[in-house]
C-alpha cells in the first residue's frame, strides 16, 4: 500500500501500519500467520506442504510478511525458520479499534437524534 | 474458496426510527453532518465539491466523490496537512418497512481504493470478516508469544 491512510483519528505512524494491513489483506498470508502462531516457528518447506502453493510462492508471501514487520527468521545451518513478531499486531488492533470507536460514537449521536 | 484480497475497512450499520428522507437530510447536508458525523462542517455536498470539517477537534478536508439522490453519499477525507492520509467513506440509506430506515457506513483505507469505484461496496465489504475481528483473532493467537516477550 502506498497510501498511508490508516492514521485517521490516531497519532500512529502510518507507514508501518500500511505495510501491515497490505500484507494481511491477502487471505493466504493471513493463513500463514495463523499457522505460525498456532504451530510455532516453521520452515518454508513445512508451511508449503500444508498449502496448495509451491515453496517459492510461500517464500514470497513470507517475505512480504517479514517486510511488514510481522515475521522474523532465524537460520540454523541450511534451515530457515520463520516466526511471528506479535507487537505490530497489537499496534494494528489498537489503531482499528480506535478508528472503529470514532464511528461508534458518531452512531451514538445519530441514534440520540432519532429518539 | 478463499476470500478475495481486500483492504482494511470499518463497517457499521444501524436501524433508525426515522424515514428515508429524514436520514437523507442527515447525510446530505452540512447541517446534518454537524449534528452527528463531525463537530462542525463547512462544505457543499455535491459531486466534485467539498470543504472542511472539524472531526474530534481536528480539521479535515473533504471531497464529495459521488452522490445518489436519496440513497448514498460517497466522500474522501483526510487530515488537513496530510492528503496522503485520505480514506473513503460511503453512507447509504436503505428504506425499511414501517417508515424506518437503515444506514450502512463503510470507511475504506488503502491505496487501491478508487474514487471511481462503483457503489455497492458496503454489501461487498460486509461479505468478508470484519477487520476488527480478523485482527483480534490473530492477537488472541499471539497472546502466548506476547506474554513470553
Amino acid at each position: 500500500m502506498t497510501s498511508p491512510s490508516p492514521k485517521t483519528g490516531t497519532k500512529t505512524e502510518s507507514g508501518p501500519l500500511d505495510s501491515l494491513f497490505g500484507a494481511l489483506a491477502d487471505p493466504t498470508r493471513r493463513q500463514l500467520v495463523e499457522r505460525l502462531l498456532t504451530d510455532g516457528p516453521q520452515t518454508t518447506t513445512v508451511l508449503a506442504a500444508a498449502t496448495p502453493l509451491t515453496r517459492q510462492a510461500v517464500l514470497k508471501h513470507l517475505q512480504v510478511l517479514e517486510a511488514a514487520g510481522l515475521l522474523s527468521h532465524e537460520r540454523n545451518g541450511r534451515e530457515v525458520r520463520y516466526r511471528v513478531t506479535p507487537q505490530p499486531l497489537v499496534t494494528a488492533v489498537a489503531w482499528i479499534l480506535d478508528t472503529a470507536g470514532h464511528w461508534d460514537r458518531r452512531l451514538d449521536r445519530l441514534r440520540n437524534l432519532a429518539k | 474458496m478463499p476470500e478475495a484480497s481486500d483492504e482494511p475497512s470499518i463497517q457499521r450499520t444501524t436501524e433508525l426510527d426515522l424515514d428515508v428522507e429524514e436520514v437523507w437530510d442527515l447525510i446530505s447536508t452540512a447541517e446534518g453532518w454537524a449534528s452527528w458525523l463531525v463537530d462542525d462542517a463547512i462544505l457543499t455536498i455535491a459531486p466534485g465539491s467539498g470543504g472542511v470539517v472539524i472531526d474530534d477537534g481536528a480539521e479535515r478536508s473533504v471531497r464529495i466523490e459521488t452522490l445518489v439522490g436519496g440513497r448514498s453519499v460517497r466522500f474522501s477525507w483526510w487530515d488537513r496537512d496530510d492528503p496522503s492520509s485520505a480514506s473513503y467513506v460511503e453512507l447509504e440509506v436503505i428504506e425499511l418497512p414501517g417508515n424506518r430506515a437503515r444506514l450502512d457506513i463503510t470507511e475504506r483505507f488503502g491505496s487501491t481504493t478508487s474514487v471511481s469505484a462503483p457503489t455497492g461496496s458496503v454489501s461487498t465489504a460486509r461479505a468478508g470478516t470484519r477487520w476488527e475481528v480478523r485482527l483480534l483473532m490473530l492477537c488472541v493467537l499471539a497472546l502466548p508469544a506476547l506474554v513470553k516477550a
